[in-house]
């Protein structure tokens, strides 16, 4: 029924790319995370943004180069949301001092939190402020993997240069909104 | 006619023949803005790349998540924030607090000897009805007259820390005088009740003797997250005078009349294995057997080990000196119920109940 028994095999699973892997992940510890967010003053919502986050987390910690997981990928995850959520807890400073918790849990330096949802968020304001067709071209290109071929085609262009150099106009705008809303958040 | 930055990103890329590379890294050596502007999108496309990745990444979770609200029933709706609806919500539990104790009593009064509902059987033991059948055996383990009184009652209690305690059905222990456990390994030792949930049918016992040291590093571990439908289980208990090991499955995830602190399992059972551990096949204690079904045969119900982890927590918190670890054990060689069985009978119990 399963094809994946082991944390291991998952791993593997999810290094190799398979979808299938991801999702098996996904929908597993989704209700004991869940559960722990909304018992602790989370929505729905919350409860699938900080757990998506750490998926994520996880997802980039694995297919990185040297990650080793010593215990299983539901305390881990467990304990990678939680972390989260009471930061956001607090940053909402609706923190109350005390956590109903579920499972047991791995106390996480701050060594985990890698994900910089900043970086994130910048990239996603500038390229929003680029406008049409730039944006556009930009996602189905370095998002979408769309080959220049194809885009030309979707776009109109007479021919696979003419969009390349579009593209790369529109590169340079994105990389000029890019550093210039990083430096004024820094 | 290329561009500039056309140019650094297929030298990012490595799209370069040799000349041009030459050329390329001579300019970034040469020209500081050139070298300026290299570095700026490297780290641009950097940023870029993670941010398509994790883009997609995102997108395919949504479409996981999309797919979970279809398969199961959660759904915006039924979550609604507590706080909007705190008043009208403590009005209607004072409302069903006060009809659920008036319920409760009202009842109780009614058939005010048994709280137990007809087809629920506990399993706690008659000793009186096994004597027969073990008197043999009886008679001779206990010839030099060591032990006169069998006890009232027996059932299964389990270690859950080194230092002494022991878990096991409340039902069992109830109104005891004295409590004893026994095996093989530790011969008999005498208990106190610590805890107890009349509840949950749990109790926690702790070891008295003077003498007792530990009972060692635990074999097992405790998976408190809620096991899946199917899943295989064992339990070993002692509804006779020797441990019995007894295999079976997961067969729903509550318990008697829909009680959700319970699992359902398929497993043969017998009076004495209440208090007994479910084990799953990793190893970890996942439930106690507490009863059975009266009619239907093969139908065992088993208290989560969720429960017994907020417990021990409780106890923790209350200044109980337990050490208990509660984390999973991942069998990593997939060692056969035998060699998990030899490694646990070791630390579970006769309990013996004295009234």
């Amino acid at each position: 029924m399963n094809l994946y028994k082991s944390d291991q095999e998952l791993i593997e699973g999810i290094k190799k790319g398979d979808n299938e892997a991801l999702r098996i992940l996904y929908k597993q510890y989704y209700g004991s995370i869940s559960h722990f967010i909304i018992n602790n003053n989370g929505s729905y919502d919350d409860a699938k943004d900080v757990y998506q986050e750490s998926i994520i987390i996880f997802y980039e910690k694995i297919v990185g180069d040297v990650f080793e997981l010593n215990c299983k990928i539901g305390t881990f995850l467990y304990s990678i949301c939680r972390r989260i959520w009471l930061r956001k807890l607090a940053d909402k400073s609706k923190y109350t001092g005390s956590i109903e918790d579920f499972e047991s849990f791995l106390p996480f330096e701050e060594s985990i939190e890698e994900y910089k949802e900043e970086n994130y968020t910048s990239m996603e304001s500038s390229l929003s402020s680029l406008g049409e067709p730039c944006k556009t071209l930009i996602e189905d290109f370095y998002i979408n993997n769309l080959t220049m071929i194809s885009i030309s085609e979707k776009f109109g262009y007479t021919n696979a240069d003419n969009a390349k150099n579009q593209k790369y106009k529109c590169l340079m705008r994105l990389k000029k909104l890019y550093f210039s809303t990083n430096k004024n958040e820094n | 006619m290329t561009s500039r930055i056309e140019l650094i990103e297929n030298y990012l890329n490595g799209l370069l023949d040799n000349d041009s590379i030459i050329a390329f890294e001579e300019r970034m050596k040469t020209d500081p803005t050139f070298n300026a502007e290299v570095q700026s999108t490297k780290l641009f496309l950097k940023e870029l790349n993670a941010f398509g990745k994790r883009k997609t990444i995102k997108n395919q979770l949504n479409e996981f998540h999309s797919e979970l609200e279809e398969t199961s029933s959660l759904k915006k709706a039924k979550i609604f924030n507590l706080k909007t609806y705190f008043k009208i919500i403590s009005v209607a539990a004072s409302v069903a607090i006060i009809t659920t104790i008036g319920t409760f009593f009202t009842v109780k009064n009614w058939n005010s000897s048994n709280s137990e509902s007809e087809n629920y059987r506990e399993l706690r033991m008659d000793i009186a009805k096994m004597k027969e059948t073990d008197n043999k055996i009886w008679k001779s383990i206990y010839d030099d007259n060591k032990i006169k009184n069998p006890g009232t009652f027996s059932g299964t209690g389990f270690a859950i820390s080194s230092n002494g305690f022991l878990a096991t059905s409340y039902h069992l222990i109830k109104n005891a005088d004295s409590i004893f456990i026994e095996n093989e390994t530790f011969d008999r030792l005498k208990v106190k009740t610590i805890f107890t949930d009349k509840a949950k049918d749990i109790a926690i016992l702790k070891v008295i003797n003077p003498d007792f040291q530990n009972f060692g590093k635990l074999p097992y571990g405790f998976n408190t997250k809620v096991k899946s439908l199917g899943e295989h289980i064992f339990t070993l208990g002692f509804p006779r005078e020797n441990i019995v090991y007894g295999e079976g499955y997961i067969s729903s995830g509550t318990g008697y009349e829909g009680d959700t602190s319970a699992y359902q399992v398929s497993i043969p059972v017998n009076p004495g294995n209440s208090g007994g551990p479910l084990i799953d096949e990793n190893g970890n204690v996942v439930g106690i057997v507490s009863g059975k079904h009266a009619v239907n045969e093969g139908t065992a119900f088993a208290l989560k080990s969720q429960y017994l982890a907020q417990i021990i927590s409780k106890l923790k918190a209350d200044g109980s000196h337990i050490h208990i670890n509660f984390n999973s054990k991942q069998k990593k060689n997939h060692s056969k119920n035998t060699v998990l069985v030899n490694k646990f009978q070791k630390l579970i119990f006769r309990v013996k109940v004295y009234k």
